[in-house]
C-alpha cells in the first residue's frame, strides 16, 4: 500500500532532502534481543516463531532509530529529558546529597554517557521523535476529495442501520385484556374495507405509550418501543400497506409501513468528524513506517543470530 | 364501529430543536427521541482484561478483552475471547467466545483505577522497554507466563490467580487496602504515572470511537472507572461515571483517600532488630471530625471517602483538572455497589456509615444518586435466610434470592481461602449490609440528625461486575461462563462460584440514546435495575391521580399530574393520600411471564423506629420458599400461567402524612432454572432438580475409572447445593426488576 501520509500531504521529498551522507551502525546487543524473547516467552507461554522474532527485532532496531534519530534533532535539550538526566547524574555523584543545578547534571550525565544506556531517556526521546514525526501528519487538514474517498474506502464501517417508517393503530391490552386481539381484527378490517388513510386511522386507536406516527427508526429502535415480537412480525408487512394485527408487549397493532430504508453510507457532512480522526491516524501511523524505513536506509544495522526457539 | 379512547400523544418524537436535558455536547439529537422516555438497556459495571484482577485471571487484553471488545460486544458487532481449556468436559469452544444474545443500549467500562500503572507498564502501554517490565507484579499480572489453554490446570490457575491477588491488593499495605502503591509504582513513579495516563487514555479514546455520535444513537458510552477503596478487606467500592468527554485528567483512586499516605513501604522498617517498619503510619485520633468516618485508633492511612466526592467536585464539577473535551463542562456521579459485602467489619465502618454533619450527608446525596441493587456477587435489596426462617430487619421471604453466605469480599471473590465459608445467622449481618435497610435508616437520619437532609436517597440500577468484558450479557443458562475469568471456568465447582449470579442490567428512562440524555435520567434516578432479563416498568406517584388509570394513558398523566420513579411527591394536598400506578410488561424476548407487582413501603414510625411492608399489588401470590415448584423438574420447563402484563393503581392504606416514607416496585417474574441448574444438567449431567439422586449421581461420576468423568464429577462438585445448606443456593429463581423509589416528604 502506498504510503498515505507521505502521499497525502506531499512531504516525501521533504524528508528525503534531510538524509545524512555518512552511513552509521545500530548494533542490537544479544542480551536485548534475550529480554525481548523472553518478555514475549512470559506473555505467550512459548517461543516467538521465525516471523514473530524478526517483529520484536524490528521494533528494537525501530526504537534505537528513533532514539538517534531524537538525538540528531536535539530532543535531549527538552525540559523532561534534562530533568532526567540530572536525575541519573544525582544517581552517580560521589555525593548523592549535593544540589546540582538541573543544566549542570545533565552535562555531567551526558557526558558520562548515562544517556545512551538509561531505558527512561531513551524512551522520552524515541517517544518524543515518534511524536515529531506523526505531528506531520496529525497537524494537516485533509482534502474534502481525501475524506470523500476514505468514506467510500471504508463504507462497510460507517454504514447506517436500515430503517422503517410506520404509522401504527394501537389496541392496548391493558385496556382491553382478553379482548385485544378481537378488537384489534376488527380494526383492520374497517380500515381496509373503508379505505381509511394512515393519519386518519390513529384516532381508532387507544393513543397510549407510543405515538401513532413514528419517524424512520431502526429495527432495534422498534425493538424498545414494541419488542420482539413485533418486530419479528413486521419484516413481513409489504412496503404502502396495512397489516395486522402485530403483537407487542403492549397489546395489538395494525400497521401501515410508508417506506422500508435499505442500510446506507452518510453523507460525508454527517460523519465528517469522525472520518477525519480516523484518516489522520491511519495516515500518521502510515507516514511513521514510511519515516522508518527511510531511516533504516541511513544506517548498518547488526543484529545478532538467535535461534528461534 | 370500536371506539377507544384518543388522547393527544405528548411531544415530538424527532427534529427536537430543545431537548428536555442539558445538551453539554452540542450533538445532532436522535432519531429515537421521544418526550415520554424510553427505557433503555445499559450497563454501569463492567470489568475487561484491563483490571488487574481479570489480568491474572487470564482475560487477555491482547486478545481483545479490554473496553473497545467490550464496547464492541455489546452491541453484537463481535465476541470476545475468555480465557480457558475447550473442547473438553462438554465445554464447547464457543462458550469461551460468546456472542451477546441482543444489543444492549448503552454502557461504561469501569476497570480497576487503583491498578491502572501496573496494568500499563505490564501490558506494553509504554513498550516492552520499559523498565518495570520485568517487576513481580508484571510475572503475577501476565500469569506468570503460563497460557491455560496449554499447560495448565484450573486449579494450579486459580491458586496463581489468588496468590497473584493477594500480593497485588496486599490487605494491610497494598493500593486498594491501605492506600499505598505496589513497590513497582513506589519505585518507579514516574514510569507508573506515564502507565497510568496511557491507560487513562486508551479507556477514553475506546468510549470516544464506540459512541454513535450519528442521528441513529445505536449505541452510548461513558468514560468511567472504579475506585476500589476496600479497607481491610471491606467493601467500599464504587464506579465513577463522567457525563461526557470532559473528564478528570487522572482518575481518582482508592490511593488519593487515604487520610494521610503511607510512607513509601520501600524505606524503614530496617533499623535493627525489634523496631516496628516505619510504613505502618500513625493512628487517627479520637474525635478528629477531619478524618471521619475513620474511627479512633484506625491506621490513619484508611480510606476517607469524602476526599474522592471534594476532589471530584474541585476538578470536574468546577472544572480545574479536566481534559479539553468538546464538552461545555464535567459532570460526574458515582455508584456504590455490594453493600451485601460492605457491612462494617471490626474497625471499618459500613460502605453507608452515618455521615458526620449535615454537609457530609449533603455531599454523599449529591454524588451518589444511584446504588446498585444486584449484580454478579449477589443481591443487595434485602436479606431473608430460609435455613434459619429469619432475615437481616425483614421478614419478607422473596428477599431469599441470590443471597451469599459471606460478607467478605474476599470469600465471595474465592481468594486466600474463601471458599471455606458457612452460612451465616441473617441477625449477623450489618443491617446497612442492604439497601432497603439502608434507605430506611435514610429516612431516620433526615428526621433525627441532619435537618432534613436525607443522605441514603438514592435510585438503583442493577449491574454486572462481570471480569470478562461480556457487557450486558445476563444468559440465565449453561452458556453462562461465569464472571472471574479462568476462576469461573466452570462456574459450578466451588462454593464462592456458584454463589455468583449472571448480573443484570441498568435502565434508565430517557428521551433518548445519547451520553446527556442518558445521564441526566440517571441522576435523576428515574433507573431501575433487572436481574438479567428485559422487562419494561413504568411507576409514577401523585395525589390526584384517577382511581383507575391502567386503561388510560398514564405515562402522559404521571408525568404531567405526578412523579415517575426515583421522584419526590410534590407538596401534599389536604388531606391527600398518596396514589401510585405500576405496569409492568415481560420481556417477550425471553418469553417468561410475570407473576407479581409488589410496592414496598418503608417508612419511619410515630416511635421513630424503621418500618416496612410488602403489598402485593397484581399478579399471582407466588411461593417464595419453594419457586422450584413452578416448575417441571425433569425438563425445566415453566408450568402454565403468569401475565404478559400487570398494572395497577393502589393508594396507600396505611398513609400517615407525618411520616416520611418510601415507595418502591419489585417485579417478580415466574421461575426459572438458574444457570447453574442448566450448566449441571448440560455440561455435568445430574439434575439439582431432583435432590434426592443429584449426589448419588454425581457420586457415580466421581468413582468413575474414567478419569474425564472423574473430572467431571470435580468441575461440578457443587451442583447439588441447593436453599437448604451449604452453600445457599436456588436452583429455580425468579428474575426481577427493582426500581428506584418514590419519597414522600412531611411538610
Amino acid at each position: 500500500m502506498l504510503v498515505l501520509g507521505g502521499l497525502l500531504f506531499g512531504a516525501v521529498l521533504a524528508w528525503n532532502g534531510g538524509l545524512p551522507l555518512e552511513r552509521q551502525v545500530i548494533e542490537i546487543p544479544r542480551s536485548q534481543v534475550a529480554a525481548v524473547v523472553d518478555v514475549f516467552r512470559q506473555e505467550q507461554g512459548r517461543s516467538p516463531d521465525t516471523g514473530e522474532l524478526r517483529e520484536l527485532i524490528d521494533t528494537l532496531v525501530d526504537q534505537e532509530i528513533l532514539f538517534q534519530y531524537a538525538l540528531e534533532l536535539g530532543l535531549q535539550e527538552d525540559p523532561t529529558a534534562q530533568r532526567r538526566l540530572a536525575l541519573i547524574a544525582q544517581f552517580v555523584a560521589a555525593n548523592p546529597h549535593e544540589s546540582i543545578p538541573q543544566a549542570e547534571g545533565a552535562r555531567r550525565a551526558e557526558e558520562l554517557g548515562l544517556h545512551q544506556s538509561d531505558v527512561v531517556f531513551r524512551r522520552i526521546l524515541a517517544d518524543g521523535a515518534r511524536r515529531l514525526i506523526r505531528a506531520v501528519v496529525l497537524t494537516r487538514q485533509p482534502t474534502h476529495e481525501m475524506l470523500e474517498t476514505y468514506r467510500l474506502q471504508h463504507a462497510e464501517e460507517f454504514m447506517r442501520l436500515g430503517t422503517s417508517r410506520i404509522t401504527q393503530v394501537m389496541v392496548n391490552a391493558l385496556a382491553h385484556g382478553e379482548q385485544s386481539e378481537q378488537l384489534a381484527k376488527q380494526l383492520m378490517l374497517r380500515i381496509e374495507a373503508e379505505q381509511i388513510a394512515p393519519a386518519d386511522a390513529i384516532a381508532l386507536g387507544d393513543a397510549v405509550f407510543i405515538p401513532g406516527v413514528l419517524p424512520p427508526l431502526s429495527n432495534k429502535d422498534l425493538e424498545r418501543r414494541f419488542g420482539t415480537r413485533f418486530v419479528a412480525a413486521l419484516q413481513a408487512v409489504a412496503e404502502d400497506s396495512w397489516a395486522g394485527p402485530l403483537r407487542s408487549r403492549y397489546g395489538y397493532h395494525v400497521v401501515f409501513v410508508h417506506e422500508r430504508r435499505a442500510p446506507q453510507l452518510p453523507p460525508l457532512a454527517e460523519i465528517e468528524e469522525k472520518i477525519r480522526r480516523q484518516l489522520l491516524h491511519e495516515a500518521a501511523d502510515d507516514w511513521l513506517d514510511f519515516r522508518l524505513q527511510q531511516l533504516r536506509a541511513r544506517y548498518d544495522i547488526v543484529i545478532p543470530e538467535i535461534p528461534s526457539s | 364501529m370500536v371506539g377507544f379512547a384518543t388522547i393527544t400523544f405528548l411531544g415530538a418524537s424527532h427534529a427536537v430543536d430543545h431537548p428536555a436535558f442539558e445538551d453539554t455536547e452540542g450533538r445532532v439529537r436522535c432519531d429515537n427521541y421521544s418526550a415520554q422516555r424510553q427505557a433503555f438497556f445499559g450497563a454501569t459495571h463492567l470489568h475487561t482484561g484491563l483490571s488487574f484482577d481479570a489480568s491474572i485471571r487470564f482475560v487477555s487484553v491482547s486478545s481483545g478483552n479490554n473496553p473497545r471488545g467490550a464496547y464492541q460486544f455489546a452491541k453484537g458487532e463481535s465476541s470476545i475471547t475468555l480465557p480457558g481449556s475447550t473442547g473438553i468436559q462438554g465445554i464447547p469452544a464457543d462458550l469461551r467466545q460468546p456472542m451477546i444474545d441482543r444489543p444492549l443500549d448503552w454502557g461504561a467500562v469501569t476497570d480497576h483505577s487503583e491498578h491502572f500503572a501496573e496494568m500499563g507498564i505490564c501490558k506494553n502501554f509504554l513498550g516492552p522497554e520499559a523498565r518495570g517490565r520485568r517487576s513481580l507484579e508484571c510475572r503475577m499480572i501476565n500469569g506468570h507466563g503460563y497460557m491455560p489453554q496449554n499447560n495448565l490446570s484450573n486449579l494450579l490457575a486459580r491458586t496463581l490467580a489468588s496468590n497473584a491477588f493477594t500480593q497485588l491488593t496486599m490487605w494491610g499495605l497494598g493500593p486498594i487496602s491501605r492506600m499505598t502503591r505496589t513497590p513497582l509504582c513506589e519505585s518507579k513513579p514516574s514510569e507508573c504515572v506515564q502507565a497510568e495516563l496511557a491507560v487513562w487514555d486508551e479507556i477514553q479514546s475506546a468510549a470516544r470511537d464506540e459512541y454513535d455520535t450519528s442521528s441513529e444513537c445505536s449505541f452510548t458510552t461513558f468514560v468511567a472507572y472504579e475506585n476500589t477503596s476496600t479497607p481491610l478487606g471491606s467493601n467500599w467500592h464504587r464506579n465513577v461515571i463522567f457525563r461526557n468527554d470532559r473528564v478528570v485528567n487522572q482518575p481518582i483512586t482508592a490511593i488519593d483517600m487515604a487520610v494521610s499516605l503511607n510512607p513509601s513501604p520501600l524505606v524503614g522498617g530496617l533499623k535493627g532488630a525489634g523496631v516496628a517498619p516505619s510504613f505502618i503510619g500513625d493512628f487517627v485520633p479520637a474525635n478528629d471530625p477531619d478524618v471521619y468516618p475513620v474511627p479512633a485508633g484506625s491506621l490513619v492511612t484508611h480510606p476517607l471517602p469524602n476526599r474522592l466526592w471534594n476532589r471530584l467536585q474541585r476538578e470536574c464539577l468546577d472544572n480545574e483538572n479536566t481534559t479539553p473535551g468538546d464538552a461545555t463542562r464535567c459532570d460526574v456521579i458515582t455508584i456504590p455497589h455490594n453493600t451485601n459485602l460492605g457491612g462494617a467489619v471490626g474497625l471499618v465502618p459500613a460502605l453507608f456509615y452515618d455521615p458526620f454533619n449535615t454537609a457530609d450527608a449533603e455531599l454523599r446525596a449529591k454524588f451518589e444518586p444511584l446504588v446498585e441493587i444486584y449484580q454478579d456477587k449477589g443481591s443487595s435489596e434485602c436479606r431473608w435466610d430460609p435455613r434459619f426462617k429469619s432475615g437481616t430487619e425483614t421478614s419478607d421471604e422473596f428477599c431469599n434470592f441470590e443471597i451469599l453466605d459471606s460478607a467478605s469480599l474476599t470469600s465471595a471473590s474465592g481468594v486466600g481461602g474463601g471458599d471455606e465459608g458457612s452460612e451465616t445467622a441473617p441477625e449477623d449481618f450489618d443491617s446497612r449490609s442492604y439497601v432497603r435497610n439502608i434507605w430506611k435508616d435514610g429516612l431516620e437520619l433526615a428526621d433525627t440528625q441532619f435537618n432534613g437532609v436525607n443522605p441514603f436517597k438514592m435510585g438503583v440500577v442493577a449491574g454486572s461486575d462481570s471480569h470478562t468484558g461480556v457487557m450486558g450479557w445476563h444468559p440465565e443458562n449453561e452458556d453462562w461462563p461465569g464472571h472471574l475469568g479462568i476462576d469461573d471456568l466452570f462456574p459450578v465447582s466451588r462454593p464462592s462460584t456458584i454463589q455468583n449470579s449472571s448480573g443484570g442490567h441498568g435502565v434508565a428512562w430517557a428521551e433518548e440514546n445519547s451520553r446527556d440524555s442518558i445521564f441526566e435520567a440517571l441522576k435523576r434516578k428515574e433507573t431501575y435495575g433487572t436481574s438479567g432479563t428485559r422487562p419494561i416498568v413504568r411507576f409514577f406517584g401523585g395525589w390526584d391521580f384517577p382511581r383507575k388509570m391502567c386503561n388510560t394513558d398514564f405515562v402522559e398523566t404521571g408525568y404531567r399530574d405526578g412523579v415517575p420513579m426515583g421522584g419526590d411527591l410534590p407538596a401534599r394536598p389536604s388531606g391527600a393520600k398518596p396514589r401510585f400506578v405500576v405496569a409492568a410488561w415481560m420481556d417477550d424476548f425471553i418469553g417468561t411471564p410475570l407473576e407479581q407487582i409488589q410496592i414496598i413501603k418503608g417508612w419511619v414510625d410515630k416511635n421513630g423506629k424503621t418500618q416496612e411492608r410488602v403489598y402485593r399489588l397484581a399478579g399471582d401470590p407466588g411461593n417464595p420458599n419453594h419457586p422450584e415448584r413452578g416448575m417441571f423438574p425433569q425438563s425445566c420447563e415453566l408450568k402454565p400461567g403468569g401475565h404478559e402484563q400487570l398494572c395497577k393503581t393502589w393508594e396507600d392504606p396505611h398513609f400517615r402524612p407525618e411520616e416520611r416514607a418510601f415507595y418502591y416496585v419489585r417485579v417478580l417474574e415466574k421461575p426459572v432454572c438458574r444457570y447453574s441448574t442448566h450448566w449441571c444438567r448440560e455440561r455435568i449431567g445430574v439434575n439439582p432438580l431432583d435432590p434426592k439422586n443429584c449426589q448419588a449421581d454425581l457420586d457415580i461420576l466421581a468413582d468413575s475409572s474414567n478419569p474425564l468423568e472423574k473430572l467431571r464429577a470435580s468441575h461440578g462438585a457443587e451442583c447439588c447445593s441447593n436453599q437448604e445448606g451449604f452453600p445457599y443456593v436456588q436452583p429455580v429463581i425468579q428474575e426481577r426488576a427493582w426500581t428506584s423509589p418514590i419519597w414522600y416528604t412531611p411538610e
